[in-house]
């Protein structure tokens, strides 16, 4: 993810339509910015080979007295 | 003859216990700091005077009666601002909970106060814990005593000022990707993060679930041994709790650590630290190394990639627990605060599940080296503290953001869950300089036994800032981007 990869649109989009949390333009700007770094350094997980790792949060059934 | 603010919660709780000290002189004698200093260093939010001092003639009437007590009875401590205290407002340094008053305790301060211990107050806090310095706070930035232009780290900031300036004996804090343990070594402190679940969450505002801890900052290992015996069990109140046996920690302190065998992780941990702290945790690892068998380097692999996870999991879950309260009261979020929450909102899930996914090989990588030695040593944070109007620093030939070199190398071990202990362990310029010791899954005991025993043998732990040129009026209040109420 060497460039610039999400748009201004493409935040502002998400943060009303998607997340529910309207932003105006100069702030989808600047989140804009932000985010094309950190998405960069999170994608970066996609070069491992992390599929053989169950997630390190997993689901427990809820157990009664009765279990 | 020493003031009782100079003792540690040890020698207090010994001089209670032969009716040397009374509760009353003990607390008369921080209070006289706080008003002392604490305009300058803001290490408190709320100082609950009026409420300690009762408590504290109770406590009076209890020990002048020979009543028998546990070890903590009658001693202060003081709360980060974001556990909840009954009857006491709780702000997690925001303009958003302001005035909020809690009407419930969290498990972590009715444990304390079961256990006798007089709550003098709620302690500052990066706002809602989102950060490394705390520079972000409605009541302003926090003072580190040992030079208060510079950060205490955070963003338990408030709690590590208060125990290095001699406002209070402990603290407690929680920690998400080292905020117990960075101000602990900022501050010169011992500070304490255990295994995730050891001690209940219950009570604490979150910032990310699956990575919070609470925590304690105290002068001494054996002092943060006593606080966790009272701290630590299962809690039916907090689901990721822990349903396992606490062990007498104080007692297990003094079991021998011979033969015990050290990893040293150079990759990541040492090598991007500034020389000055690498020499300074070298030589500390080399008084280890003569009192303990040998030490042997290990490697843990794609260490790096700790810090794509986190974000992935702090922007995810911080977002979730945030995102109705920011689009109903933006304005009470400032403007740092507001961005990071916002950016969770584009975190994708495949992303926050692969990092739970890189989670879970990190803690078997861990596992393993830890399977090979008995406790990781490194420096628990890799440069000395900041000054406050600095946001990057200078690590080689590197220069860096401060909030990502302040908790290099203590956030692994928030995704790990593993037990860590930071440790004063020398000093560069004039600032203290830190190790971390990582040990098993609920092996508190063992690293609070090998810190006890590196303890025994130095006194850097008891080392103390002059505080005799600072006054309240000598430093203006330093605030970073903290917006006021529109």
């Amino acid at each position: 993810m060497d460039d610039k990869r999400i748009s201004t649109s493409t935040v502002s989009g998400v943060a009303s339509e998607y997340a529910g949390n309207p932003i105006d333009e100069k702030r989808a700007h600047e989140i804009c910015e932000s985010l094309d770094s950190l998405h960069c350094e999170i994608a970066s997980l996609r070069e491992l080979d992390l599929e053989p790792f169950e997630p390190g949060t997993v689901f427990r059934p809820a157990s009664g007295d009765e279990a | 003859m020493k003031q009782p603010w100079e003792l540690d919660l040890a020698t207090m709780s010994e001089a209670v216990a032969s009716q040397r000290l009374l509760p009353t002189e003990i607390l008369a004698s921080f209070l006289q700091r706080i008003e002392a200093f604490d305009d300058t260093l803001r290490a408190f939010i709320t100082v609950t005077k009026e409420a300690a001092q009762k408590s504290a003639a109770r406590a009076d009437a209890t020990v002048n009666r020979s009543q028998s007590h546990g070890p903590l009875f009658g001693l202060p401590i003081g709360h980060k601002d974001v556990l909840c205290t009954a009857g006491t407002r709780t702000t997690a340094g925001s303009l958003r909970l302001k005035d909020w008053i809690p009407d419930r305790d969290a498990t972590a301060v009715a444990r304390l106060a079961q256990a006798g211990m007089i709550n003098l107050g709620k302690l500052n806090t990066h706002e809602f814990a989102y950060g490394a310095t705390n520079k972000v706070s409605l009541h302003g930035a926090t003072r580190n005593p040992w030079d208060t232009s510079r950060t205490t780290g955070g963003s338990s900031g408030g709690s590590a000022a208060a125990v290095a300036a001699g406002l209070l004996p402990a603290a407690t804090g929680t920690d998400t990707g080292g905020s117990v343990r960075a101000p602990s070594a900022c501050c010169g402190l011992t500070g304490l993060k255990p295994t995730y679940g050891r001690i209940s969450r219950y009570g604490a505002v979150p910032l990310s679930w699956s990575l919070d801890h609470v925590g304690v900052i105290a002068r001494t290992v054996l002092d943060a041994a006593m606080l966790l015996e009272a701290l630590a069990g299962p809690d039916p109140l907090d689901p990721t709790s822990a349903n396992l046996p606490v062990p007498p920690y104080v007692e297990k302190l003094s079991g021998g650590i011979e033969g015990v065998k050290i990893g040293v992780p150079r990759r990541m941990f040492f090598s991007q630290a500034q020389d000055e702290v690498v020499d300074t945790v070298d030589a500390a690892i080399g008084t280890l190394r003569s009192l303990v068998a040998r030490t042997v380097e290990v490697e843990i692999p794609d260490i790096e990639k700790y810090r794509a996870a986190s974000l992935a999991i702090v922007l995810a879950e911080a977002a979730d627990d945030h995102a109705d309260k920011l689009r109903k009261e933006s304005h009470l979020y400032s403007d740092e605060i507001r961005e990071y929450i916002e950016l969770g909102d584009h975190v994708l899930a495949k992303d926050y599940v692969r990092a739970q996914r890189y989670r879970q090989m990190l803690g078997e990588s861990m596992r393993a080296v830890l399977n090979d030695a008995d406790y990781l040593v490194m420096p628990t944070v890799p440069i000395l503290a900041p000054r406050l109007d600095e946001d990057s620093c200078q690590i080689g030939q590197k220069t860096e953001s401060v909030d990502t070199a302040l908790l290099r190398n203590t956030e692994p071990f928030n995704l790990t869950g593993l037990p860590a202990l930071a440790l004063p362990c020398g000093f560069a310029h004039g600032l203290p300089v830190s190790m971390q010791i990582v040990g098993r899954p609920f092996d508190e005991a063992g690293v609070l036994r090998l810190g006890h025993a590196y303890q025994v043998s130095t006194d850097w732990h008891a080392a103390r800032p002059d505080l005799s040129n600072l006054t309240s009026a000598g430093t203006k209040p330093f605030t970073a981007s903290m917006r006021t109420p529109s």
